[in-house]
């Protein structure tokens, strides 16, 4: 059994149902009483601890003198009969015809869930309260088909919504590509993988219509004697609210915990069987940090706890790297990882390198290299359970490894702003551009007031050449274009004047001759307000005509960084190498791809042991997939770490 | 101005505000839709209640009456014509607004129902307004604090929420408050003090719902790359939530609460039975109680179609929440 399933919770609930269930199939010898045995004289008997009570009858009796703990016994024979028919009833019609839909698509599809809608265009309880009122006899069979069509409904839309994505996958084709017929396809392999989210909602379902029968019962509508209800006995009881408190408590409590104890049992299911349809909500280890007072769990800086290993030490070099006195952004040894249920995860480790100010910094590597991560980890938006475990990131001398949230919100956006991917999703569809803008003039220019703020807000939109910078704060981001969203993101992030950019694969989500545009308008205008820039890209050639310095990322960690110039026309690594020439390759409209280099980069999960990079290159050696490469100074700026430059090749180790 | 006035052209004038249709057509659509679901509903209605086995004429009348007394009854009500003849002049009928006689009564059964509407109708609006004042604030606190003491208190009591019998919070609230305590009318609406303990027993369970609903919409919504974008921008996290968050959230939300109407109109049965409230509820209990079979159908119909009309003016709102609906990008 799986141990999520084993927790008080759920061990509650299955205690509760099992408990139902010996009630429902032994009532007869379990009620102490004829349930429908007449005592007039033992009318409203109150419990038996009470004065006047009387032992025989524990839980008292009602206005005819009835055992109300034999009712009881007989009443969870009731719901559970009627509840778990229905339930089955309508399961399977509704598991059948959310397939059928789901996987015939088509007039299949649209007649189901026409009907559907029809159903549930009017709350059906009036339709079933109809029915009932209708039909002379109310039988267990009628209530139990009344609850079944009125339930389908539910089984059918869910089924239907998963369906729809699994008969896209693999499986589905191939066995329809062997010639397995449709219903073979459907019941054979479609169906075994939808059932446990079935189950799920056959339990939640159960739990419903268990309340659905009390409540007909109350309204006078369940089932006919001999048969008893909960709703019914809470019924007499209600009448008799004066008198009997007995009447009104026992009932509803018997009810309240049967369907409490199916819900129970129904969110421990779906825990294991389909988180999607948890009671409880869903919650997992990855959730957002970001209420919490600090932006890093860790209370303290973590930074002195791993020093920056042999090799990589140092302050870093190049050009953008000025010392301690000139440096806009030193990060040293920085270290990203995110605990999951798999283990840690190591998203970046050991990356170290320094920005002067107005300096232009590049981040290449392929998607999952970690490049992106590094840059949020900068601007302190890691992605909760993410966080820095080691290293440092000072900020004009300040560091911001742990420093509170407070704090941090006053240096993003107005000393490091930040502009992401892709454009479409990053502007908030429900508020005007205009206000997003001078959201963050209003956060960071003390005393600005609205109207200034939005008056420099339009005068930043007309600097990012906006043509009508006017009527386009006054529109929502949907009813821009995708290069004018982005020219937006660069408006609010420049709008502070802030010392540095993070330009996180800015062109990307833009077409070809509108990323050319975007980035000449870009360095334009960094030039003119003098901020330095982090430029994160996948695409060397975009990184060679922006920055002056470029740090190559592979698989979390730092393999050559240099001058930009020298970079291009003389790479060391062999993944730069590879990268280059991706890059010269590539016909300019293909450059979103990377396919270039053979294999994919290592399972973050799983890194091999020795230079990542190994299994990829071509150059690879036997040390390569045992010891991981060092950082190695080549020359005063340029380092690699790659094991075809070696101390005595190079005579000079990096950083002694 | 760095760029170059050549690069300010290509940059493209601004394509703002391309309206297609807007509000306008978006309204006039879901208004057929909500005509043919009315119909839709009307014509289900109809015949599931003539296809039930038993008959209405006998039904009515007390057991042991003379076969000559049913068919009486039977020819007055019209059910001894074939079905589609029946079903012909019932259209006929409803063309003039009219639904038949109350058979117990002798007024229009359109008359009885439109009469106790209001009453359920302003029972509803409580409810809602409770539901949704407690629901968003809970959901919004339980999606900030997401997996931590505070979500999950909330998130347990949903759970025993959704379990407990609406009917049974509702006589327990006239047993504590207005038997042994005389602080609120147990029965019939005599003025606000009345509103309240069916209000509470309505909106309870709807609560339970209500802040899942919230919880999990938040939740979405902050995974979303605009609230990166905010929190780059420095945005305090109680501002994102409330602002960037709940107005991208509120957005769905608004046809959830559409759908939920159905709930709480379903729900007023056993609470109009319970408080004795003059609504529709119990005048359809009552009507079932003295076999009054057009004022059953009545009851149906009409709430049905109140309840169509209920999420149309959802769709309206939706829209107006809704800039991508308002200014016509979908509908």
């Amino acid at each position: 059994m799986p141990r999520r399933l084993v927790r008080p919770s759920v061990l509650a609930g299955a205690a509760i149902l099992l408990l139902l269930v010996v009630c429902a199939l032994g009532a007869q010898w379990i009620a102490p009483h004829d349930p429908h045995a007449i005592r007039t004289p033992l009318r409203f008997l109150p419990p038996a601890w009470q004065e006047g009570g009387q032992a025989p009858y524990p839980l008292g009796t009602d206005q005819l003198g009835r055992d109300l703990l034999s009712r009881l016994v007989y009443g969870a024979r009731t719901s559970l009969v009627i509840a778990a028919a229905a339930v089955a009833l309508s399961a399977t019609a509704g598991v059948l015809l959310g397939l059928a839909a789901g996987y015939f698509r088509g007039p299949m599809d649209a007649l189901v869930m026409r009907l559907a809608d029809v159903q549930l265009a009017f709350p059906f309880i009036l339709l079933a309260l109809a029915i009932l009122a209708v039909s002379g006899e109310k039988t267990a069979l009628r209530i139990i088909v009344v609850l079944a069509v009125a339930d389908w409904v539910v089984h059918a839309r869910v089924i239907r919504g998963r369906v729809l994505v699994e008969r896209e996958r693999e499986y589905v084709r191939a066995a329809r590509a062997l010639g397995a017929s449709h219903a073979r396809v459907m019941l054979l392999y479609v169906l075994p993988v939808i059932l446990p989210t079935a189950i799920v909602i056959a339990t939640l379902e159960l739990a419903v219509l268990m309340l659905v029968e009390s409540i007909l019962a109350f309204l006078g509508l369940g089932i006919d004697p001999p048969g008893v209800s909960w709703g019914t006995i809470l019924a007499d009881g209600r009448v008799n609210v004066a008198i009997a408190w007995w009447m009104l408590a026992f009932p509803g409590a018997a009810i309240f915990l049967a369907v409490l104890g199916v819900n129970l049992l129904a969110d421990g299911l779906a825990d294991v069987l389909d988180p999607r349809l948890k009671l409880t909500g869903r919650y997992t280890r990855w959730r957002r940090s970001w209420l919490r007072r600090r932006s890093v769990p860790t209370a303290t800086p973590v930074r002195d706890l791993t020093p920056p290993p042999e090799g990589s030490g140092g302050e870093p070099q190049g050009r953008a790297a000025v010392g301690q006195e000139g440096t806009l952004l030193a990060v040293r040894g920085l270290r990203v990882e995110f605990p999951t249920d798999d283990g840690v995860v190591t998203a970046v480790r050991d990356v170290s390198f320094a920005l002067a100010p107005r300096g232009r910094l590049g981040i290449v590597g392929e998607s999952g290299s970690g490049k992106t991560v590094t840059a949020l980890s900068v601007i302190g938006l890691l992605d909760a359970p993410g966080r820095v475990t080691a290293g440092s990131i000072r900020f004009k001398g300040r560091e911001l490894v742990g420093l509170p949230e407070r704090q941090l919100n006053r240096v993003r956006g107005g000393e490091v702003a930040m502009i992401f991917q892709d454009p479409g999703t990053s502007l908030n569809p429900t508020l005007k551009i205009g206000y997003q803008v001078a959201e963050a003039v209003t956060l960071h220019r003390q005393g600005v007031g609205r109207e200034a703020a939005r008056e420099q807000a339009v005068e930043a939109l007309r600097l990012v050449s906006i043509r009508d910078p006017r009527r386009v704060a006054d529109a929502y981001p949907f009813q821009i274009s995708g290069g004018m969203q982005q020219r937006t993101m660069i408006a609010m992030a420049l709008s502070c004047s802030p010392d540095l950019l993070i330009a996180d694969e800015p062109t990307t989500a833009l077409d070809v001759t509108t990323q050319d545009q975007i980035l000449r308008e870009l360095d334009a205008l960094v030039d003119r307000l003098g901020t330095g820039v982090i430029l994160i890209s996948h695409d060397l050639s975009v990184v060679a005509e922006f920055t002056d310095h470029t740090v190559v990322m592979y698989a979390g960690t730092v393999c050559e960084t240099g001058p930009t110039g020298a970079l291009v026309r003389d790479p060391k690594h062999p993944y730069t190498q590879a990268l280059l020439a991706a890059a010269e390759e590539l016909d300019v409209t293909e450059r979103g791809r990377l396919g270039i280099i053979p294999g994919d980069p290592p399972d973050p999960r799983e890194r091999p042991p020795g230079c990542p990079f190994a299994p990829r290159c071509p150059q690879a050696m036997e040390v390569c997939r045992v010891q991981e490469p060092a950082p190695l100074r080549l020359a005063d700026d340029v380092t690699v770490a790659c094991h075809l430059y070696r101390e005595e090749t190079v005579g000079r180790p990096a950083a002694r | 101005m760095a760029a170059t006035p050549v690069e300010a052209t290509t940059a493209g004038g601004p394509e703002v505000g391309r309206r297609r249709g807007g509000v306008g057509a978006f309204v006039l659509q879901r208004l057929l839709q909500a005509l043919l679901v009315i119909f839709g509903v009307t014509c289900v209605t109809f015949f599931v209640l003539r296809l039930v086995p038993g008959d209405p004429a006998r039904l009515m009348l007390p057991p042991g009456t003379g076969e000559d007394v049913v068919a009486g009854l039977r020819e007055q009500l019209g059910t001894d014509q074939p079905l589609p003849v029946q079903f012909v002049r019932f259209l006929g009928g409803l063309l003039h607004g009219d639904l038949g006689s109350s058979f117990r009564q002798s007024r229009p059964v359109l008359q009885l129902v439109v009469d106790a509407v209001p009453a359920t109708l302003a029972l509803a609006a409580t409810t809602m307004l409770l539901a949704v004042g407690v629901a968003i604030p809970l959901g919004i606190l339980a999606a900030a604090r997401s997996g931590r003491l505070a979500d999950r208190s909330i998130l347990a009591l949903s759970l025993v929420g959704q379990s407990l019998p609406s009917f049974w919070i509702g006589v327990l609230l006239v047993l504590l408050f207005s038997v042994q305590r005389q602080w609120f009318p147990a029965i019939g609406n005599t003025g606000p003090a009345s509103y309240v303990l069916p209000t509470i027993t309505l909106a309870a369970v709807l609560v339970a719902q209500l802040v899942r609903t919230v919880r999990q919409g938040m939740l979405e919504v902050l995974q979303e790359d605009y609230i990166r974008t905010a929190r780059a921008k420095g945005v305090p996290a109680r501002k994102i939530l409330l602002l960037h968050a709940f107005k991208n959230a509120a957005i769905p939300l608004v046809t959830v609460l559409g759908l939920q109407v159905g709930f709480v109109l379903g729900g007023a049965f056993v609470v109009e039975l319970i408080f004795n409230w003059p609504g529709v509820g119990l005048l359809a209990l009552e009507a079932i109680k003295t076999r009054d079979f057009p004022v059953v159908q009545g009851v149906v119909i009409v709430v049905a179609t109140v309840f169509v009309c209920v999420n149309l003016l959802v769709d309206v709102v939706y829209a107006f929440l809704n800039p991508r609906v308002r200014l016509g990008a979908e509908s």
